[in-house]
């Protein structure tokens, strides 16, 4: 696996974002389902009975830039 | 500790905020060139057969009208009535009526749903907070957050704010409707955030209200913005993690855990941006 470090000078993959064309148009449903599945996963099994010995704060946003 | 935990969540709505305006106000981005690191390898958990039943009860059409609805695609129906949303504004008619549809989606299905109202900067509105208290281990939360609110950077009326954050919105939504079947050990927190466009004040003023022990039964923390947005249809998915470590060692567990079930998606983590 890469982690990819942000550096800020990429451009903005959504080209709609903040603008009065993100709208359903622009939205892939399939994308939003298979996203959906993920955070399923991840929180049925992270409120099932499994040690988590460390406290975790989660800045993560599961968030689609292109 | 409260203050630490504070700053970890002040941390939080900082790195939100950070997303959505970019780097020093620059533009976000691109994992194409991105800087890129070698991370150790993350061992692949096997699919686990009782979370693979809960997954194949998660439905797109519902999905879908949900989407349509809080943008204005088609009409959100609340009881009897029915609106077009126009925007989902801070403050505005548009984000209300989406706030009580929530409120009567995660009631109906048996969540503790309340309202919770803040004021901040100059800004005023409410947070939606669903919960579902665990069966074995109640006082360990894992929170969701996605923002209902919207932006509007010009004159246009009709600004449906569909990637940033009705995907999020709809995604928390399903999630709620097909966990609802279900008891889990820990407890399940929905926070439904307003205010998020103009310095995450929504979630900023919730973990202000939290007291300590409410602080101390937080567990993780996910936030999920902007889901919607895939025009090249590669799938790809980005887990930002910023540069917390702790958090950092759970985005490669996530993405870990979300590569070994049968999803169209492939896992990033992206790191930085503080």
């Amino acid at each position: 696996m890469q982690i990819q470090k942000y550096t800020g000078d990429q451009a903005e993959l959504n080209p709609y974002n903040h603008t009065a064309q993100d709208s359903f148009a622009h939205i892939n449903t399939n994308y939003v389902f298979e996203q959906t599945k993920a955070t399923t996963v991840i929180t049925a099994k992270y409120l099932s009975a499994q040690e988590l010995n460390n406290r975790v704060f989660m800045p993560v946003a599961l968030r689609r830039k292109n | 500790m409260k203050n630490l935990r504070l700053f970890h969540w002040t941390l939080l709505g900082s790195l939100l905020l950070v997303l959505a305006l970019g780097c020093a106000g620059l533009p976000l981005a691109s994992s194409s060139t991105a800087e890129a690191a070698t991370a150790p390898p993350q061992p692949q958990a096997a699919p686990d057969d009782f979370i693979l039943q809960i997954l194949a009860g998660v439905r797109q059409d519902r999905i879908v009208n949900d989407l349509k609805a809080l943008t204005g695609e088609s009409p959100l129906c609340i009881e009897s009535a029915c609106y077009t949303v126009q925007n989902r504004l801070t403050g505005s008619q548009g984000l209300s009526w989406a706030k009580d549809y929530v409120v009567k989606e995660l009631s109906s299905l048996g969540y503790s749903v309340t309202r919770q109202d803040w004021s901040m900067e100059g800004f005023s509105d409410q947070n939606i907070i669903a919960r579902k208290t665990g069966t074995q281990v109640p006082d360990e939360a894992i929170y969701l957050v996605a923002h209902l609110d919207g932006v509007k950077t010009t004159a246009d009326e009709r600004f449906p704010s569909a990637d940033d954050d009705a995907s999020g919105v709809v995604d928390l939504l399903e999630v709620a409707r097909v966990l609802s079947a279900y008891s889990f050990e820990r407890t399940l927190v929905l926070l439904f955030s307003t205010g998020e466009e103009q310095g995450v004040l929504g979630v900023r003023s919730h973990v202000n209200a939290l007291s300590s022990s409410e602080l101390s039964a937080i567990r993780y923390v996910v936030s999920v913005d902007m889901v919607g947005y895939d025009a090249n249809d590669d799938g790809a998915m980005q887990l930002w993690s910023g540069d917390n470590a702790p958090s950092l060692t759970f985005a490669q567990e996530l993405s870990g855990i979300i590569q070994a079930y049968p999803l169209e998606l492939s896992p990033q983590v992206i790191s930085g941006c503080t």
